[in-house]
C-alpha cells in the first residue's frame, strides 16, 4: 500500500483546478477579444485608421480625450463581449451549484466552502485579467508600431475602467450565482435586476426632478454592466468601482458560505429570499405602467407632473400587481388561489421601494431644474 | 462491531452518530428526529421506500447537507464543513458524477485530493471491475459508471464509505464482486460501510446491521443475526391437518401460520431447539427448519409496529 504524507490540498489546488477547467473557454474568448480589437485594427490597416481619425478626431468634442472614431465602436463591441465573457466564465465555474449529482460530489470533497469559492473566484478574476492584458498588450504594440502610441495611452484609462467594471459585474453575478437554484434563473435574474433597476431609478429621478445631465451614481448601483458603456460618456471614479468590487465579492462570499446545497435545481421562485426581491420588479412595472397610462389618458400631460395625476396612480397599482404576478410566473413561483391574499400585500412593498429611493434622491441629490 | 439506536456504545467505537437529526425542506420533513450510532468495521444497511429519507441521511453523513437541527458526528466531530472528517469519508451517490472523462484522470484527481489513496488497491480493483482506464466514463452504462465510482471510492481508502442504491444497474456477477470487495475492506482495513437501498433482498446476505427508515423516522435498528436468531421458520407435515389453535396450545409463539392440507409453514418467535421440541409433541411426519429471509424478519418486526411495508418487499 502506497501511503503518502503530504499536506491537505487547499486554495492553490482549487485555483489551479478551476483554471484548468476553463482553459478552452478562456482561449475562445481570448481569440474573440483579439478579433474585436488588435485583429480588427490590423484588418482596418494603418491608412484607414489614420484617414478615420486624423482629420477630425472627435475625441475631444463629445467623448472626452480617450476615444476616437475607430476605437469607439471597437470599445463598444468589447464591452458587450466582456459582459458575455463574465457570464460564461461565472456560469462555467459555478454551474456545479445547480446540478444535484455534481453538488453531491463537490460538497463531499475535503474542501471548505471558502476554498471552493475563492479558488473559483480568483480563477475567474485571473482569467479576466489574462484576456484583458493580452488584448491591451497587442493593441498597444500595433498602435505604437503605427506611431499612434498616444491614442493608445489616451484610451488606456477607459480600457482599465472597462476591466474594473467586468470585475464589478463578476462580483455582482457571484452574489446571484450563490443565491440561485438554477443557472438559467441566475442569469435571467441578473439581467432583470440590472434592467429594472436602471429604468426604475431613471424614472424616479425624473419624477422627483433629480435627473441631471450627469446622472447620479445611484443608477449604476444595481446595474454594474451599464458602467461598461456609461463610462464612455461619464467617467466613473476608480475608487468607487474598486469599493463596489470588494462589496459585491464579499457579499457573494457570505451568500456562498450560507448557501444550502439543497438549493440545487430548485427554481428561484421557490426559494425563501425571492419574495424580498420581487418588490423591485413590482416597482418597475408600476412606474412604467403608471407613466404609460399617464401619457395615454391624462389631458394635462404637458403641464402636470405624473405624481399629481390620478391616471399615474391607477397605472402604478395595476403595474404593481402585474409585476408581482409576472415575476412569480417567470421564476417558477407557484401561483395558487391565495395569490391575492399572499402576493398582493407583498406587491405593495413596491411602493415602499419607490418611496425609499425617491426619499434618498430628494435628500442627497440637488434639484435638476 | 455494533449498531444501535438505543444502546450507547463506547465513544471510541462509534464511527457515525446521529443525534436528534432533523432535516426539513420547507414544509417537508425528510428526517424527523433520527438518532442512531454505527460502530467501526461493519456493513450497515439502511432500508426505506422512496422518500423515506435515506439519501438525505447519507448526504448529511457526507457533509453535503447541513442538518436543520441535531447533529451528525463522525468520530465525535461534526461533518459539515469539516475537511479532516471528509478526508476519511467517501460518498457514492445514486447518480455518480465524474469531474473528468476517464478513470485515469479521475484516479489522478483522487490521488491529489485524498491523502490515503492506495494505488496498489486501485490496480487490484481494476482487475476485479473490468473497466478500461482510458474509456470514456460518459459513454459507459449506468452499472459501469457505478463500478467506476465505487472503485475510486474504495481505492481512496476511506474509513467510512457511504453508498446510495449501491447495486443499482449492476449485473448479478458484479453485485457479488462488489459485495466481496466491500467485505474484504471491512475485514482488512476496518472500513465501515453504510448502504442505503429500497430493496431488502439486496442486503440480506451482506449486512451486519439493518435499520429501517420510514417517513423520516428510524423505525428500528438491529443486528441481523440477532434478528434472525430470535425468529424461526418451520415447515412440518402431519397425518391430518393441524389448526393454528392446536399449535398455540403447545406453547409456540406464532407470528405467522400458513397451512396447505396437512402441511404447515409457520413463523414463530423463540430459539430453534425450543420450537422444534414443542412442535414435535404433535408427532409430525416431517419437520424442517427453513432459512429465514430478511423480508420475513421485517414482516414480523414491522407488524409489531403496525407499519405497512408492502413497498419494501417488491
Amino acid at each position: 500500500m502506497e501511503k503518502t504524507t503530504r499536506p491537505l490540498p487547499k486554495l492553490g489546488w482549487a485555483y489551479k483546478h478551476a483554471m484548468a477547467r476553463t482553459r478552452s473557454l478562456v482561449s475562445l474568448f481570448l481569440f474573440l477579444f483579439l478579433l474585436v480589437m488588435p485583429i480588427a485594427l490590423l484588418i482596418i490597416g494603418k491608412d484607414n485608421y489614420l484617414a478615420n481619425t486624423a482629420p477630425n478626431p472627435f475625441s475631444s468634442a463629445d467623448y472626452g480625450p480617450h476615444l476616437n472614431e475607430v476605437l469607439l465602436p471597437l470599445h463598444a463591441i468589447l464591452g458587450l463581449l466582456s459582459a458575455v465573457y463574465v457570464y460564461f466564465l461565472g456560469g462555467t465555474h459555478f454551474n456545479y451549484l445547480y446540478r444535484r449529482n455534481v453538488i453531491d460530489r463537490e460538497e463531499s470533497l475535503p474542501f471548505s466552502r471558502d476554498t471552493q469559492f475563492w479558488g473559483r473566484t480568483l480563477a475567474h478574476f485571473s482569467e479576466l485579467f489574462i484576456v484583458f492584458f493580452v488584448n491591451a498588450l497587442l493593441t498597444g504594440v500595433i498602435l505604437s508600431y503605427w506611431g499612434f502610441g498616444h491614442d493608445f495611452a489616451a484610451y488606456l484609462p477607459l480600457y482599465l475602467s472597462l476591466f474594473l467594471s467586468t470585475l464589478e459585474l463578476t462580483g455582482f453575478s457571484l452574489v446571484l450565482f450563490s443565491l440561485s437554484g438554477t443557472l438559467f434563473d441566475a442569469i435571467l435574474l441578473n439581467l432583470a435586476i440590472q434592467g429594472t433597476w436602471i429604468v426604475s431609478v431613471l424614472q424616479i429621478l425624473d419624477l422627483t426632478e433629480r435627473l441631471h445631465d450627469t446622472p447620479s451614481d445611484l443608477i449604476w448601483f444595481l446595474a454594474p454592466a451599464s458602467r461598461f458603456f456609461s463610462a464612455i460618456v461619464w467617467p466613473h471614479s476608480v475608487l468607487q468601482t474598486v469599493a463596489m468590487i470588494v462589496f459585491w465579492t464579499v457579499s457573494a462570499w457570505l451568500c456562498f458560505r450560507k448557501r444550502p446545497a439543497e438549493y440545487a435545481a430548485v427554481r428561484n421562485g421557490q426559494l425563501s429570499w425571492y419574495p424580498w426581491l420581487q418588490p423591485l420588479f413590482s416597482m418597475f412595472s408600476g412606474l412604467s405602467l403608471g407613466q404609460f397610462i399617464f401619457l395615454l389618458f391624462d389631458p394635462n400631460v404637458a403641464y402636470l407632473s405624473p405624481l399629481r395625476s390620478p391616471a399615474f396612480y391607477i397605472g402604478y397599482f395595476i403595474g404593481l400587481v402585474l409585476g408581482q404576478w409576472l415575476s412569480s410566473a417567470v421564476m417558477g413561483k407557484p401561483i395558487r388561489k391565495e395569490f391575492f391574499r399572499k402576493e398582493l400585500p407583498l406587491s405593495l412593498l413596491g411602493i415602499v421601494f419607490f418611496i425609499v429611493i425617491a426619499g434618498l434622491a430628494r435628500l442627497f441629490i440637488p434639484r435638476a431644474y | 462491531m455494533n449498531m444501535t439506536n438505543n444502546t450507547e456504545l463506547a465513544w471510541e467505537d462509534v464511527v457515525l452518530k446521529a443525534q436528534g437529526l432533523h432535516k426539513h425542506f420547507g414544509p417537508v420533513k425528510a428526517l424527523d428526529g433520527v438518532s442512531c450510532q454505527i460502530s467501526g468495521a461493519s456493513i450497515f444497511g439502511l432500508i426505506g421506500s422512496n422518500g423515506a429519507g435515506k439519501s438525505t441521511f447519507l448526504r448529511i453523513a457526507a457533509g453535503v447537507y447541513r442538518p436543520t437541527s441535531g447533529d451528525m458526528l463522525y468520530r465525535g466531530q461534526t461533518i459539515y464543513e469539516n475537511i479532516s472528517a471528509k478526508q476519511q469519508i467517501q460518498f457514492v451517490s445514486d447518480d455518480p458524477y465524474f469531474h473528468f472523462d476517464n478513470l485515469k484522470k479521475m484516479s489522478s484527481l483522487h490521488r491529489a485530493i485524498y491523502l490515503d489513496w492506495d494505488q496498489d488497491l486501485y490496480q487490484e480493483l481494476l482487475l476485479i471491475f473490468p473497466l478500461g482506464e482510458e474509456d470514456r466514463l460518459d459513454r459507459m452504462s449506468r452499472g459501469m459508471r457505478r463500478q467506476a465510482a465505487v472503485l475510486l471510492a474504495v481505492a481512496s481508502n476511506p474509513k467510512l464509505l457511504l453508498m446510495d442504491e449501491a447495486f443499482d444497474g449492476l449485473d448479478p456477477v458484479m453485485r457479488q464482486n462488489l459485495k466481496r470487495v466491500l467485505a474484504r475492506q471491512v475485514v482488512d482495513r476496518q472500513m465501515t460501510v453504510l448502504i442505503a437501498s429500497q430493496n431488502l433482498r439486496e442486503l440480506e446476505d451482506f449486512c451486519d446491521h439493518v435499520g429501517l427508515l420510514h417517513e423520516g423516522g428510524l423505525l428500528f435498528v438491529e443486528e441481523l443475526d440477532k434478528l434472525r436468531l430470535s425468529i424461526v421458520k418451520v415447515q412440518a407435515a402431519f397425518t391430518e391437518p393441524v389448526k393454528e389453535a392446536t399449535l398455540e396450545e403447545t406453547g409456540v409463539e406464532l407470528l405467522q401460520f400458513k397451512t396447505k392440507g396437512s402441511v404447515i409453514e409457520v413463523l414463530a418467535r423463540g430459539s430453534e431447539e425450543e420450537i422444534r421440541e414443542k412442535i414435535e409433541r404433535l408427532n409430525p411426519l416431517l419437520l424442517d427448519i427453513l432459512p429465514l429471509s430478511l423480508e420475513e424478519v421485517f414482516i414480523y418486526e414491522l407488524s409489531l409496529k403496525s407499519y405497512a411495508i408492502s413497498e419494501l418487499l417488491r
